[in-house]
């Protein structure tokens, strides 16, 4: 029984990866695409400090996981 | 208002709860389930923590989490597309990480029984809060360092009563935190764990590798830095470091490999760089706010050698660093910042950390009949005192396990092995007990009355409660101290007063024994097991090496 509970736990290891490996190579290599050529990183010599949005007072925004 | 603060599934998972704005108990999962570090959903720390106070999960009003989980996924995300397509293997590794349990925190509270409102706050928010609602000032300036929290890797804040107000900020992948992670990497020790032996290591070699160091990352006159990432592979494989790294630096120490000269050279050199960009930050975060008060938090403000160095390379007076500097600390930071700043709530005092499990005379007496030993109860707390202070200063090791135990990482006089601070060879014999490299130091607790005469101190009863800063031991202090001396002349310090109970009492009698006001004080474990929890653990510890004797609550052992 055991046995046969490692057999499919392998099975559905090996079923996991090829579904993810296939999404890496096909979604996210997309995505990867359109990402390169459209992102520009901030050209700044003096500082590589990132200004912020300013305070966030609103507690809504600590209520969301995002 | 009760408030239950939760950080869990990246490193030092912990639990917390704050009653009225004051911290009641707060513990690390790995005490309970013996894994160092562990990362798991603290369920054991949350269970001790309602045990503790009476309480159920119904009782809890809010939960604070540490961070904002889909903020973090975001990154990761965004990290695996950037890096396409090497970043494979982290994608099959952290993929379903993520879906089954990681961006499903609220569940994962919600099976706890819990029905209230729920507050992410993000990570170095969490910091924020962590060190300047904890600390004894109105208003100060506040720096926030670690390796990443959700993209933010650096903060620099403003601290003014109940408001935080953010001012600039560093993300991810640029992070002080990882560039020292890295260096530890390449060092063969264990990332998020070793990075302070990396730090004791630095006081054996000299800072020649600096300038390579500063050939790889950009580093500005105001502190803000950008890493060269054709040397630096943590964004997409395993490993931290890649080949390109190897060929300046040298290959990288394997784990059992002896340490040479060389090693200890990039230690200095990476320690001399990250304190470069730690007082450039710094000095930079004191023209932004204009404040003599400085808080601290994050992994790398457990940096007590740059800690040290503060008073002197920046115009800050008055310093202050939580304890719980790390990801464990970051939990009472979420609780702290839901209560005082979302809610509003008045501040409270700044606290000890003796703030975990404690054990009655009874169950410790349930332990000792366990294991069969011979001990004494005494009658009296000064009758133990004068035992234990009387076998310190004849130079024996004796385990001490009393009180509450402490939060975060260091132990504070509740969960310690103590000893007298010489001679030199009692380092040595120390560092058998423990386990541990030759090249570790020690540190020492402090009469805070006598600090001034034993350490250059800004200042006469310099407080320095949480072993969060190295000073400079003083010439003529050197032989009274010399197995807490390090190499460079400095000593992590903690300073005791009669806050800390019992503790402050055996040093006071240590002082009137020997004439000297300071103990060599290590956590109360052997190499790769967290402290010790449980007087079953400390029993065990103590059987396993050749401690002299050992106190718990009220009880002397033998063995």
């Amino acid at each position: 029984m055991k046995k046969l509970f490692t057999f499919f736990k392998t099975l559905n290891n090996i079923f996991i990866t090829v579904i993810l490996t296939i999404f890496y190579f096909i979604v996210i290599g997309m995505i990867s695409f359109f990402y390169r050529l459209f992102k520009r990183d901030d050209k700044n010599p003096m500082s590589f400090w990132k200004k912020v949005d300013g305070i966030k007072l609103d507690p809504d925004y600590f209520s969301s996981p995002y | 208002m009760t408030i239950l603060g939760i950080s869990a599934y990246y490193h030092d998972s912990a639990a917390v709860i704050i009653e009225n704005g004051k911290i009641v108990a707060a513990i690390e999962e790995e005490r309970f389930s013996r894994i160092k570090h562990d990362n798991g959903f603290p369920h054991k720390a949350i269970d001790f923590c309602l045990k503790s106070r009476g309480m159920e999960m119904k009782d809890v009003d809010c939960v604070a989490y540490y961070e904002k989980p889909l903020l973090k996924f975001e990154r990761i995300l965004e990290n695996f597309i950037a890096t396409f397509p090497f970043s494979l293997k982290p994608f099959l590794k952290g993929m379903p990480e993520w879906l089954d349990y990681k961006i499903k925190i609220e569940s994962s509270i919600r099976r706890l029984g819990f029905k209230n409102r729920i507050f992410f706050v993000p990570h170095h928010y969490s910091h924020a809060g962590a060190c300047f609602l904890n600390s004894p000032f109105k208003e100060s300036a506040i720096l926030t360092i670690d390796g990443v929290g959700e993209w933010q890797t650096t903060g620099l804040w403003k601290g003014d009563n109940n408001t935080i107000t953010p001012l600039k900020r560093i993300d991810f992948p640029n992070s002080l935190g990882l560039l020292y992670s890295t260096f530890t990497a390449h060092m063969g020790f264990k990332v998020n764990e070793d990075e302070y032996k990396l730090m004791g290591l630095a006081a054996y070699g000299k800072p020649i590798y600096a300038d390579k160091i500063r050939s790889i990352v950009d580093i500005k006159p105001d502190g803000s830095f950008q890493l060269d990432f054709k040397y630096f592979s943590f964004r997409e494989g395993f490993r931290m470091y890649n080949n390109r790294f190897e060929k300046i630096f040298g290959k990288a120490r394997t784990k059992n490999e002896r340490i040479i000269r060389h090693h200890a050279d990039l230690a200095a050199s990476v320690q001399s760089v990250t304190e470069d960009i730690y007082f450039k930050t710094l000095n930079h975060l004191h023209e932004l706010t204009d404040s003599s008060n400085l808080c601290l938090s994050g992994g790398v403000a457990l940096n007590a050698l740059a800690n040290g160095k503060i008073y002197k390379k920046t115009p800050f007076k008055n310093v202050y660093i939580f304890g719980a500097a790390g990801d464990s600390g970051a939990a009472v930071g979420a609780a702290l910042y839901v209560n005082n700043v979302i809610m509003k709530k008045k501040r409270n005092q700044p606290q000890n950390l003796y703030l975990g499990s404690k054990y009655d005379n009874s169950a410790i007496e349930d332990a000792l009949l366990r294991y069969n030993l011979r001990y004494i109860k005494h009658d009296s707390e000064q009758k133990l005192i004068d035992r234990a202070a009387s076998l310190l200063s004849k130079g024996k090791i004796v385990g001490w396990f009393q009180g509450g135990c402490e939060f975060g990482p260091r132990a504070l006089g509740n969960r310690s092995i103590l000893s007298k601070p010489n001679p030199k060879s009692m380092k040595t014999k120390m560092n058998i007990i423990k386990r541990r490299e030759q090249f570790r130091p020690f540190a020492g607790s402090i009469l805070q009355s006598e600090v001034h005469k034993y350490f250059e101190v800004p200042e006469k009863n310099h407080q320095s409660p949480f072993m969060t800063f190295c000073f400079r031991v003083k010439k003529e202090k050197t032989a009274a101290l010399a197995s807490i001396v390090h190499k460079d002349g400095t000593c992590r310090i903690q300073t005791v007063n009669k806050d800390n109970g019992r503790y402050y009492n055996l040093i006071k009698r240590f002082f009137e024994l020997t004439k000297i006001a300071c103990v060599m004080n290590t956590s109360f474990n052997l190499k790769g097991e967290p402290i010790v929890e449980t007087p079953d653990q400390a029993i065990e510890d103590y059987l396993k090496t050749k401690m002299d004797r050992l106190f718990v609550g009220d009880f002397e052992i033998y063995k």
